[in-house]
Formats: C-alpha cells, structure tokens, sequence
C-alpha cells in the first residue's frame, strides 16, 4: 500500500478496486499511466496486503515502474514466493499449492485442466473425506480400547470394517485412475519400432516438425535414451528412445530388437511401421508376433509406410484398422489418429493425482490399511490403530505433510516468478 | 514454624507430594482440612483403569504409594482388554476405601520429617514473587521454601443436588474460599469446572439375584513392583452389572426442567468421558439401556457404589430412577448423588515442573490442574514433591518426556495445551503407545526413582535383573533361527507351531501370534530359567518389535526436529502466518530451541510447524 501511494501519489486506494493512475518517479517524472488495485489483507491471494500495477505494454515501462518499487523500498519476489506466503498464510493447501506450481510449467491443455480441478480444491476434498473417514475408523477403535468396559454396539468390528474396506476401494480406485491417466499431466509415452529403413526417422522428424515448439530433450531415466515432447491437439505425447529410432539403421539386429522391446516396455503407445514396397519379412513377421504380447495393455496403431509406392505387403496381417500413410505426403494421418486415441482418455471422471508424491502417499495409505486389516480380524487392536495412524499421517502429507522440508524445497524451487 | 516444603491438601495428589518430599529429606507439613480424610476416594472405590492403571504403575515405578496402598487395600483385582494387546491393557481394583483412607493416613503419620496440620489454609504469603509461607484460618502462620496446593474440588466447591446448593469442598466438609481468592491476587488464571458421584445403596436393600454378577480375575496380579506376586493372595468380592431401562429414562427426562445441569444452576464445564446419567439420557436418547456395575465400597460391604448413575437430579428424581432399576426395586439410599462445581488453575499456568510460571515456589497438582481421576491427580502430585525437592537441591527438574511415561503426556498435554474439561487420561492420548506398557514401567522409569532416592536398592536390583534378562532373551532370539529341515518343520509341529519354508529367525516365530510363554520355555531352557517378568518382556518385546522400532525412529525425528536451533537474531515480526500472540512470547522468551519453543504455552504445533520452515529457509539463504 506504502509503495502505491509513494508511486501514484495518492492517499488512498478504495480495496478491491480498479483505479486509473499516474505513476512517477523519484524526480517526480511520470512514468506510465496504469491501473492499480489495491487487495486489503486477508482478501488477496497471499492473505497479505497486496498492490498490482497494471501498466502499459513494453518491457521499458514494466521495468522503469519495477526499478522504482524497488528504490522506494520494494524487494523482488523469489520464485514461488506468493505461493509460498499463501501456504504459509494458510491461504491454500498444498495440493493447492503444488497444482499451481504444476500449473504454471504444464504443457498440455489436458494437464491444465485436470490441475484447475485440483487448484478449486477436489484433491484438497479426497484428501479431508478420506483423513476424516480414517479418522472415524479410528475413533471407533480407540473406544474399543479406551472403553472396553462400556457395552459398545455389538456390531462395531463390522462397521469398522465396513468402513476399512470402503476406504479401501476409494484409495485403490484413486491410485488406479490416476495410474491409467499418468499420460494426461506428464505426456502419453510413444514407441516408434519397425524394421530398419521402414521410415521411422522419418515419421520422428515429421512428428517433431508437426508441433514446433519441441519443448526438450528429456535423458531417458532407465538407460541413456532419449525422449522428446510433441503436443498432439490438447494433449502431450513423449517419443521414447529417439536416439534408438535415429540409430537404429546402423545397429546391429539383435541389439535393435532389444531395444525395441524395452521401448515399448516404457510406453503407452506403440506405432509400428511396416514397408509397403516389400513383402512381409522375417524381422517384419518377428515384429508383429512380439507386438501380439503387447495387444493387452497398450494401443497399437499399425502403420503402413511408403503408400506412394505400389504394394507388396499383405495388409491382411495388419488387421483393419491400419493407417496408410507416407511420411513425405501425408503423414498428419498418423497424427490425427493418435488424436483420435488419446482423445479417448476420459479426463473428466474421478479425482487424478498429479505428482509421484501424491500417488506415494495413497499408495502407502493403501498398503497400510491393507497390512492392517489382518490385525483387525485378530483383534490386535492397538497394532491396528498403529496403521490408521500412518495411514492418515501419509494421506495428510498430500495436503498438508508432516515432513515439509524436502517437499517445500523442490515445491518453492521449481516455481516461476509470481504466482 | 519454619518446613522446607508445605503440601495444601490430603488428596491423592497431596499424599503423594508430601510422601516424596519427606521421603526426599525435606521437612514437610501437610496441612488438611479434616486430618479423617486423608486419603479419602471421593468417588468411585477404585483404582486403576485403561490408562490409569498405567499411571499407576509408573507412580510406583518412581516410588509413589498409590499401588502398594492398593494393593495392600484392594478388593477386587482385574485386569482390562486382557484379550487385547500388552500395550493397552490395564490394570484395575476395587478397594476397601475405608482400609484405603486409613493406610494412607498411618503412612502418612508414620513418615520422618512429615507432619499433619488439620487447618484451612487462607492465604499464600508470597515475597518478591517467591513463595514464603501459608496464613491458616486459625492465623497460624507457616513459612515454607515451597508451597504445592492440591485442593482438590475443595475451592470455592459448590454442591448441587436438584435445586438444593450448598458451599462444601466434599459432601459435609467445608470449601475452601480464601484460598481461590489468594490465588487470584496472585495473578493466577482461574476458571470453573464440574463433576459429580452417583448415590450410595444400603447393601441389605438390594437384590443380587436380579443382576449378573462380575469376579476379578483368578490370577490376581498386584500394582506393585514392589508387591511380592507369589504371596499376593487378596480377599476378593464381586461386583454386579444392571441396566437402565425406559421407565428409567422416563423418569430422568421428565424431571429434566429440575436439573441443576440444564437449568442453568451449574455453570462449570463438566467432563464428557464420565457424563452423568441426565447428560447420557439426553445425548443418547436412542440408547434403549445404560449399563451399570455396583461396587462394593468396603470389605464388609454395606454400601454400594452404583458406578454409571452419576446424578445431581433431586432427591425424588434420584429415588425414583434407582428404583426403576431391575434389582434396586427396594433400594434404600444412604448418599445422594450431587454435582461439585469448583475453581481450577488454568494449567497453561504451569511449567513442566508443575511450578506456577508467576509465582516462584508455588506448585499445584491434582484435580486443581483441572484433572479427573485419583490416578492423573497422584501422578502430578509425586511430580510436584519431586520437584520441589530437587529445586531445593538446586538440582536439575525431572521432567518426564512424552515418549518415555503416560505422565510426561498428561503433564505435558496440561502445561502446553490447558483444558476446558476436566481432562481424563486414555491410551490413545500416548502417541507412543506400544513403547509405553504397563509391564515395562519399572524398566522406564525405576532408575529415576532410585536416583532420586525414592525406589530402594533391592528393587532397583530386581528391575536390572529384568532388563539384562529381557535383553539377553532377545539377543537369543535375533541370533538363533530355524532352517526349514525336517527335524526343525517337526519341532515346530510338536509344540504347535505353523511350518516354515525359508530360514527364520526365532524373533519372526515367537512374535507369531499363536506363539506363548510355555513355548518360548521350550524354545530356549537359558530364557526358560529367568523370571517370569523377563519371560513376559521377552515374549512382548519380540512380538511388537517392528512396532518398537518404527515409533523409536518416529521419536528420533521429533527430537531432531526439536533439536533445531532458533537464530538468535530471528525476526519474528516478519514472519507471515503466526499470530500476534505468537510472535509476542517468542519475542518475550527468545527460546534458543524448537523444543523450547514447544514449551510455551499458546505456540501450537501449526506455530512450530511454520517456525521450523523459515529456519530451514533462513539457513537456506544463508548458503
């Protein structure tokens, strides 16, 4: 408020309001002429007395009106920081606070609105309805203990059970959702594989230039691969092992087999090319028995390159739903069916967890209601307890952790300046 | 007349206290109201309980007298959730209340450098904000290095029994007035709490036959570890078990418009882990039935104690709803039941030591801490006499950690957190729960009694023996394991173990919950000579070891995190997300440490939490 009125030279500011001003500099020079709106703590973001200068475009304007908020006294915000005092403040929560971090560095459409949800609150709710729900579980036990003396409900150990199970089944669905959907914020992960010279640099550097904002080279994490980001219409997909696709016609056979084999191992989606303009080999017929293994739990789209020329492979072994297509003419038909696919992917039912910190903490919540649901038909009850308590200790530390240190430095780290 | 030490009151907690501070060496007057009742159980006749019986045991552990004097005077031995888990079982006894009050007074009575003054005690002396003396109603004048008050309900106490009110500390014995407004001179933060008993029955009235009838255990087992177990041969009497019923809740609901609870008569907070009779009916008014135990009062057992019917109805009332109970048709009421209504000291009041944060020398312990309970009130009371003496001394506070005693919770949840209930203690209130057994009492904490001089050399003795024996019991059981060969797969077979099919250590079998004590004997003939108490700490220790471990790593992380230092020039006032008050007594206190900053009262765990961040940012930027 103090650097508004310093800058703007006027007294006060109505909260909440957007005022038309002058501002000047320390000569008493005008700088610009901007909007400014003045949030009264603790209605702001940060829960904090907050000044926004709306000024006119340029970066020599917004950096004359920075440099004199800073000489009359004003610091830089570290990145996050809003974020962070917000946190602090206990303005948000930090699944709120996390899915504005994400928020600010995703890539995807797809991504940004699961993580929306999250910033209104929705993680925020699973994570209190199932630390509440726990939280009765436990109250019910610790009677049993605390008052075993009292002529309790005879069917308590059935609705605590019941109760268990229930919670049970959510966590289990929450972390099976989230698993399936993982594609959605960090990038659906794609497998180019197909014998060497069927064109699969060539559909890689046609699928890079579709989407010219390649957003990095990612190291892969299991062997020195690399992966790279294309966006497909809402959604982001990962090239596995592009250093394999580019490699691959000088590698040796065998090594090119394996590695095909660990790249779709790692991915989602499988795109496996075949040459139009030659007969169905033996590696060709090696690539479509190893692809039946894939069949089950990933999608696979046949793809059948160099349509320019006249046909010699049997296209019956492809199946019917093969995309015919040549890199160099018409390859957007690859892209538009990968879009067709991934459009598939619901984002709109059930909650997504968005980070491996929040699919860790319901993972072991999980295991831990698991590991004590034996104890309970025992009646080892103070063991039993022992587990809820852990259990809502690692459900907790999605919105609220107990261990802040480490989860606050990447947090408030990874930020980008502002809020 | 001059004393190290004066002790206001001869309650449970006052007992306590002036037992441990003559036993200390310090010269102790005990100044009581009515020297008769000393000792007195003004409630239920007994001891012990989930949780308290914890309390219990770790009061002898240090040297206390509540479980020998139990012991010596109980009537029924039982010991609680026996079918569930070590860690939360509990031990329980009816006792002879009247046996009880007289053992307490002769040890009392019979202890060096301990005296009685059967006085009202009216006013603290205080001098530069440290404890001088006591002025009594008979304006005798006492003066004491340190003065610990245990009144009890007895300040300000205000009976209520239907519209009838009376100024009492105890039924038929006088409050303590004076003494609450000394208090308040003092700057004390005093507020109001309530509670009450249940009537008492003229045995002969009562028909028996009509209730189920409840035995304590066959095997009693004493409080003590002082307690010889192989003569401990109690006379035991049973108790019996009853139930409300709709005609009862009839009679209590239509009789509520006079019930000194709801009319606005009581205005203290009473506690909602033992509600009276007209709370329960009213809170639960689905619940078809209460039940209720009636409990001898005495060894001849001329009264009974109908535990559950806690009431301050009218008389009437009372008559009618006793009387609609299935076996109390006839009953004939000796004692009415009535609420007390009395001043309590804000416990926030108080550091770790019990000691008055305003007033140097000045300890309180006991229901004035606003506690429910003998056991909470005995169990601060040997704290505050320990205390007082080491500050004699000028030696270091035994304060008890969290993770070491359920008294280091109670005190430590008092001092830190207040209360606007009368707080009651339970298992779960123990973050630390499986470590902090009743059966590993004494290897917790005997050795500070012995330091102390409160726990003799023999029994200290016996404890070491224990320990050692315990810890090499578990050491054979860590080294040794079974192959799955054949002789071992039909060993195990012979003493009706499950099989094995990869190597296993002894530890992973005997923690098996089907595993017992006669097969552990078997297992190895060295555990098999120890004494049973090591037997059993063997056989506890090696079933929850998992759990032992986990929550030691979870009390090396807290004290980590306590451990943390606080940058002498930390400024507070920049610090977003703590609140005035916050920030004020850090300012005030400048605690060095995250720990001394937890002992403040006011600074939350929340408060800590985002302390402990800016000290990790602040170190951070450092860097």
């Amino acid at each position: 408020m103090l650097f508004a009125q310093k800058l703007s030279h006027k007294d006060t500011f109505s909260p909440r309001h957007a005022t038309l001003s002058y501002l000047y500099d320390s000569k008493n020079d005008v700088i610009d002429q901007a909007i400014v709106i003045y949030f009264k703590a603790p209605f702001s973001f940060t829960a904090e007395d907050v000044v926004e200068f709306q000024c006119h475009g340029g970066v020599v304007v917004a950096r004359m009106v920075i440099d004199e908020l800073l000489h009359v006294g004003a610091k830089l915000a570290q990145p996050g920081e809003f974020s962070k005092r917000a946190f602090l403040n206990g303005r948000i929560d930090l699944s709120e606070a996390e899915a504005i971090a994400s928020l600010i560095e995703t890539k995807s459409i797809d991504a940004a609105k699961i993580l929306a949800r999250q910033m209104k609150g929705d993680l925020k709710h699973f994570v209190n309805d199932t630390r509440d729900a726990l939280l009765e579980i436990l109250a019910f036990v610790e009677v049993n203990i605390d008052y075993a003396e009292e002529d309790l409900p005879s069917d308590i150990m059935r609705l605590i059970l019941e109760k268990l199970l229930h919670v049970k089944a959510l966590l289990q669905k929450t972390y099976e959702t989230s698993k399936q959907r993982e594609g959605l914020i960090s990038g659906f992960k794609v497998a180019i594989v197909g014998k060497p010279n069927v064109g699969k640099s060539s559909l890689l550097n046609m699928l890079l230039n579709y989407d010219r904002a390649i957003i990095s080279d990612i190291a892969g994490t299991t062997r020195d691969t690399i992966e790279e980001e294309v966006r497909v219409g809402t959604h982001l997909i990962k090239i596995v092992d592009t250093a394999g696709i580019r490699e691959a016609s000088d590698s040796i056979e065998k090594i090119g087999i394996e590695r095909s084999i660990q790249a779709m191992d790692d991915s989602e989606i499988i795109i496996a090319m075949f040459d139009n303009a030659s007969i169905c080999d033996e590696q060709d017929a090696k690539m479509l028995s190893i692809l039946n293994n894939y069949k089950k739990d990933k999608h696979i789209v046949m793809a059948l390159n160099k349509c320019d020329l006249d046909n010699k492979f049997d296209t019956s072994l492809l199946g019917e739903d093969y995309v015919s297509l040549s890199c160099h003419r018409n390859g957007d038909v690859i892209i538009e069916r990968l879009k067709l696919l991934l459009d598939k992917t619901p984002i709109d039912d059930g909650l997504i967890l968005t980070t491996k910190r929040q699919m860790e903490a319901v993972k072991f919540a999980f295991e831990e209601i698991q590991n004590s649901e034996m104890l309970l038909s025992e009646g080892e009850l103070e063991l039993f307890a022992f587990h809820i308590n852990t259990a809502i200790e690692s459900i907790a530390s999605i919105s609220r952790p107990f261990e802040r240190d480490e989860i606050l430095d990447k947090m408030f780290g990874s930020f980008c300046l502002g809020k | 007349m001059k004393y190290d030490i004066i002790v206001i009151g001869g309650g449970h907690a006052g007992i306590e206290a002036a037992l441990s501070s003559a036993r200390l060496g310090h010269k102790t007057l005990l100044i009581s109201i009515l020297a008769e009742q000393i000792g007195a159980a003004s409630c239920n006749p007994a001891i012990g309980g989930l949780a308290k019986g914890h309390l219990v045991k770790e009061i002898d552990a240090l040297g206390g007298q509540m479980g020998l004097a139990t012991d010596q005077t109980g009537i029924q031995f039982r010991i609680l959730n026996n079918s569930k888990g070590p860690a939360v079982r509990g031990s329980r006894a009816q006792i002879d209340m009247d046996r009880y009050r007289i053992y307490m007074r002769n040890i009392i009575l019979n202890t060096d450098n301990l005296f009685v003054a059967q006085e009202m005690a009216e006013e603290i002396i205080v001098k530069d904000n440290e404890v001088t003396g006591v002025i009594t109603q008979l304006k005798n004048h006492y003066h004491a290095k340190k003065i610990i008050i245990t009144a009890g309900t007895f300040l300000r106490g205000l009976i209520h029994i239907g519209e009838f009110q009376q100024e009492s500390g105890r039924i038929g014995e006088f409050p303590s007035v004076k003494l609450s407004d000394s208090l308040k001179s003092l700057g004390l933060d005093i507020g109001r709490l309530k509670t009450g008993t249940c009537a008492r029955i003229d045995a002969k009235s009562i028909d028996f036959s009509k209730m189920e009838i409840q035995l304590g255990d066959e095997n009693p087992m004493p409080f003590s570890f002082r307690t010889d177990v192989a003569t401990f041969r109690p006379h035991q009497l049973p108790c019996y078990i009853t139930y409300t019923n709709e005609t009862t809740h009839d009679v209590i609901q239509s009789n509520f418009y006079r019930a000194p609870l709801f009319t606005g008569q009581i205005e203290g907070i009473g506690p909602r882990y033992c509600p009276s009779i007209e709370d329960k009916v009213n809170r639960f008014k689905d619940k078809e039935r209460h039940h209720l135990f009636i409990e001898p009062q005495t060894r001849e057992a001329t009264e009974y104690y109908l535990n559950g019917l806690s009431t301050s109805l009218p008389p009437d009332t009372q008559l009618g709803m006793i009387r609609s109970v299935a076996g109390l048709e006839n009953a004939r009421v000796v004692r009415y039941g009535y609420a007390i209504e009395y001043d309590y000291v804000n416990p926030t009041e108080l550091k770790h030591t019990l000691e008055t944060k305003k007033i140097i020398g000045l300890y309180c312990a006991g229901q004035i801490n606003g506690t429910t309970g003998y056991e909470e009130a005995a169990a601060q009371g040997l704290m505050a006499g320990i205390n007082a003496s080491l500050s004699i001394r000028e030696e270091e506070p035994l304060v008890l950690r969290r993770d070491e005693a359920y008294i280091g919770v109670l005190i430590d949840d008092l001092v830190t957190k207040g209360t606007k209930e009368p707080y009651r203690m339970f298992t779960s209130r123990a973050e630390y729960r499986l470590l902090l057994r009743e059966d590993n009492a004494d290897l917790r904490l005997s050795s500070y009694g012995y330091k102390l001089g409160l726990i003799d050399e023999a029994t200290h003795d016996k404890m070491v023996k224990k320990m050692l024996h315990t810890q090499r019991g578990l050491a054979i059981l860590e080294e040794n394991s079974f192959t799955p060969s054949k002789e071992n797969v039909a060993y195990l077979e012979s003493i009706g173990e499950d099989k094995i099919t990869d190597v296993m250590s002894w530890q992973k079998i005997v923690a098996r919950k089907s595993f017992t004590l006669e097969k552990l004997e078997k297992l190895s003939p060295e555990i098999a000579t120890f004494s049973e108490d090591a037997k059993e700490q063997i056989l506890i220790e090696a079933k929850y070891k998992n759990y032992i471990e986990k929550q030691k790593n979870q009390i090396d992380k807290m004290k980590e995190m306590m451990s943390i230092k606080i940058p002498p020039l930390m400024d507070f006032d920049s610090i977003s997300g703590l609140s005035n008050e916050v920030v004020e007594k850090l300012k005030r206190f400048s605690p060095p440490t995250l720990f001394e900053a937890s002992e403040i009262s006011g600074i939350t765990p929340a408060a800590l939490d985002i302390l402990h961040i800016y000290i990790k940012i602040h170190s951070r930027k450092k860097l």
